[in-house]
């Protein structure tokens, strides 16, 4: 596949080989990581949206919480139905959930949860939110695809990918300064490389800082071999580097638990706020640790970069001695844990409020159209004149290229919107809905390869474009009919997240139906099916 | 309101900024005049464009502070640059002219910025 001339040579030559051929085959789940995990950036906003029924959660119900006595109700239901459990936790009502609520795993280590009354401990009928990832699906699909351990290392090995993309793609761009503003619209091959460049160096400083930062988040996964020579366990590295005590292994040796409220008295004259969780390790056991956590600070302060903790008191389980103490408002731990959190809060993008999070939507739709553009430039050229990289098979590789370029693209755009549709048209009292959606995402996105390899490839790009335009501008709609709120029902309740998501997907609607207009009817007789 | 206006002002600074750099290159000159500029004169854009640029930091460090301003900066310098480039593409004259804007609201937006 390598042509004589930019096999050998110079330097340039051969980077701008490396670029074309690694960010073709890696763009295409390049741009699948990149557009949901721009779409992540709302998380909150969307999982809300997802959730309509989640204001009967917040209704208070009782006048006032007794957090001793909810604290007490809760252990009580905890003794009672998991005493042999590795882990309890219990959320304090309060946030988004009036219940007192109760986490723990069971004799399977599945994790299991209940919402009791505050005031009773009465258990409350099952949540009847609808059950769904929300925004977490669009995080978890652009860092593991759900496909657990594996698909982190396939987005690390694709992250590394598109970093040298990234500085082959410096090294190919030869008037990097004098192209700068450059974008000459209505001018074929000439117009996607302009777009390609523009929207890709405009950029680059974001590029720079979300590859890199998510790559170095996995550190421990991807570069395990100092901590496993030095530590006996991951946890023990970051215990250290916290500067907490470490991870208590179970021992085997039954110990009855220290009561738990008056942990949380003590804790919350220590940190000086009302708790919000408590969590218990190894209940029952000699090594039983609790730790009580104080609230983050909610809205913060946008001139800060790293979070305001919440603080936590740990406490040894049997004897509620204290092991340790975080004040709120404090850093914890080493430079290393700052510069770490640096890292994770420039790439989580959680300070600097909502105007950061725009910022990084639109830089982030940026770096996904940099991707589309890139993979799309490549057909482009060689719809012009086959460059025959593939001898007699070249025809049908770029076929394949072609297939492959509408379903990653247009193809993922669709099954995001569809992952909406699915969110209000699933019953909600479907058994398995959180999966449920899942699977009708990765259904859709596998049926536009199908109908990309069907179709010839104009015809296949306007049909699901216009489907997704569709499906975005008729979203509101959708809503309309299931929950009966709109965008104006939204905004008279103050509703800004929800009214939001809305008026995203009408606007990103708009986009899809303009794009979809703008590619080319096929040229050539016979082309079209 | 506090929050819009500090977005605002930064906007219309860092694309007025893009707008200085981009008017002193001699294709895009050429696009609102016949001729390129003369080397001072061309010196000159490209100095108001920085002074521009550092006005668009100086707002963002002003309304969020060292540490999130500093990120901030480039985000909207991105986002600037892109409608620049997007507007210029189509009508270089009204793009050039919306670069005015902030020349013109700059005293009101320093005064607001205290």
């Amino acid at each position: 596949m390598t042509r004589s001339a930019e096999r050998g040579g110079s330097f340039r030559p051969s980077m701008a080989w490396l670029h074309t051929w690694g960010g073709l085959w890696a763009g295409w789940l390049l741009f699948a990581i990149f557009f949901t995990g721009t779409l992540g950036v709302f998380d909150d906003a969307i999982t809300r949206w997802m959730k309509p029924e989640a204001e009967a959660l917040d209704r208070p119900l009782v006048e006032k919480v007794d957090a001793v006595q909810a604290v007490d109700l809760a252990e009580a239901y905890l003794q009672r139905v998991a005493p042999a459990s590795h882990f309890w936790s219990i959320g304090l009502p309060g946030g988004e959930d009036a219940a007192l609520r109760v986490f723990w795993q069971d004799a399977n280590d599945v994790f299991q949860q209940a919402r009791l009354h505050p005031a009773t401990g009465a258990v409350l009928p099952g949540p009847r939110v609808r059950e769904t990832e929300g925004g977490h699906h669009f995080v978890h699909m652009h860092f593991e695809f759900h496909a657990g351990m594996a698909g982190v290392w396939l987005v690390g090995a694709l992250t590394v990918a598109m970093l040298v993309a990234l500085l082959t793609g410096i090294v190919t761009h030869k008037r990097i300064f004098k192209d700068f503003f450059t974008f000459r619209p209505r001018k074929g091959q000439r117009s996607w490389l302009d777009a390609h460049n523009a929207v890709a160096v405009l950029t680059l400083p974001f590029q720079f800082m979300i590859a890199y930062s998510g790559l170095v988040l996995f550190y421990p996964t991807y570069l395990p071999a100092a901590l496993a020579v030095h530590y006996p366990a991951p946890d023990a590295f970051f215990a250290e580097l916290r500067q907490e005590p470490p991870h208590r292994e179970e021992t085997g040796v039954a110990a009855p638990l220290t009561r738990l409220s008056p942990l949380l008295v003590q804790a919350e004259a220590v940190l000086d706020r009302a708790a919000s969780f408590v969590v218990v390790e190894h209940p029952g056991d000699s090594s039983a640790s609790v730790k009580v956590w104080g609230p983050v600070d909610e809205g913060g302060d946008e001139s800060r970069l790293l979070p305001l903790e919440g603080g936590h008191v740990l406490f040894d389980g049997v004897t509620a001695d204290v092991l340790h103490v975080l004040l709120p408002r404090h850093a914890s731990g080493s430079a290393v844990i700052t510069l770490g959190d640096a890292l994770h809060e420039l790439h989580y993008a959680e300070f600097g409020g909502y105007t950061v999070r725009w910022l990084y939507f639109l830089s982030g739709m940026a770096g996904a159209a940099m991707m589309a553009t890139g993979s799309l430039l490549f057909m482009v050229k060689r719809r012009q004149k086959s460059l025959q990289e593939f001898g007699w098979h070249t025809p049908r590789v770029y076929r394949l290229i072609d297939v492959l370029n509408v379903g990653a693209i247009a193809g993922l755009m669709l099954a995001c919107i569809a992952f909406f549709w699915f969110n209000r048209l699933l019953p909600v009292a479907m058994p398995g809905r959180e999966r449920g959606e899942v699977i009708g995402f990765f259904l859709v996105w596998m049926l536009a390869f199908a109908h990309a390899a069907w179709r010839r490839p104009p015809r296949a790009w306007t049909e699901q474009l216009r489907t997704m335009a569709l499906l975005c501008l008729a979203l509101p709609l959708l809503n309309a009919v299931t929950t009966g709120d709109s965008v104006f029902t939204y905004l008279r309740a103050g509703d800004s997240l929800r009214a939001g998501v809305e008026l995203t997907a009408v606007a990103l609607g708009l986009l899809a139906a303009w794009a979809a207009m703008k590619v080319k009817p096929p040229r050539s007789p016979g082309a079209a099916p | 309101m506090d929050m819009a206006m500090a977005i605002l002002s930064v906007l219309l600074t860092a694309y007025a900024g893009m707008a200085g750099l981009c008017v002193a290159m001699d294709r895009h000159a050429r696009q609102l005049r016949q001729r390129p500029w003369s080397l001072p004169v061309r010196r000159c854009w490209q100095a108001l464009g920085s002074l521009f640029l550092g006005l668009a930091l100086f707002f963002c460090l002003r309304h969020w502070g060292v540490s999130v301003g500093l990120v901030c900066w480039p985000g909207f310098l991105s986002v600037a640059a892109l409608a620049l480039v997007g507007g210029w593409a189509y009508r270089p004259r009204l793009a050039a002219g919306l670069a005015l804007l902030a020349p013109a609201l700059l005293p009101g937006l320093l005064w607001l910025a205290g």
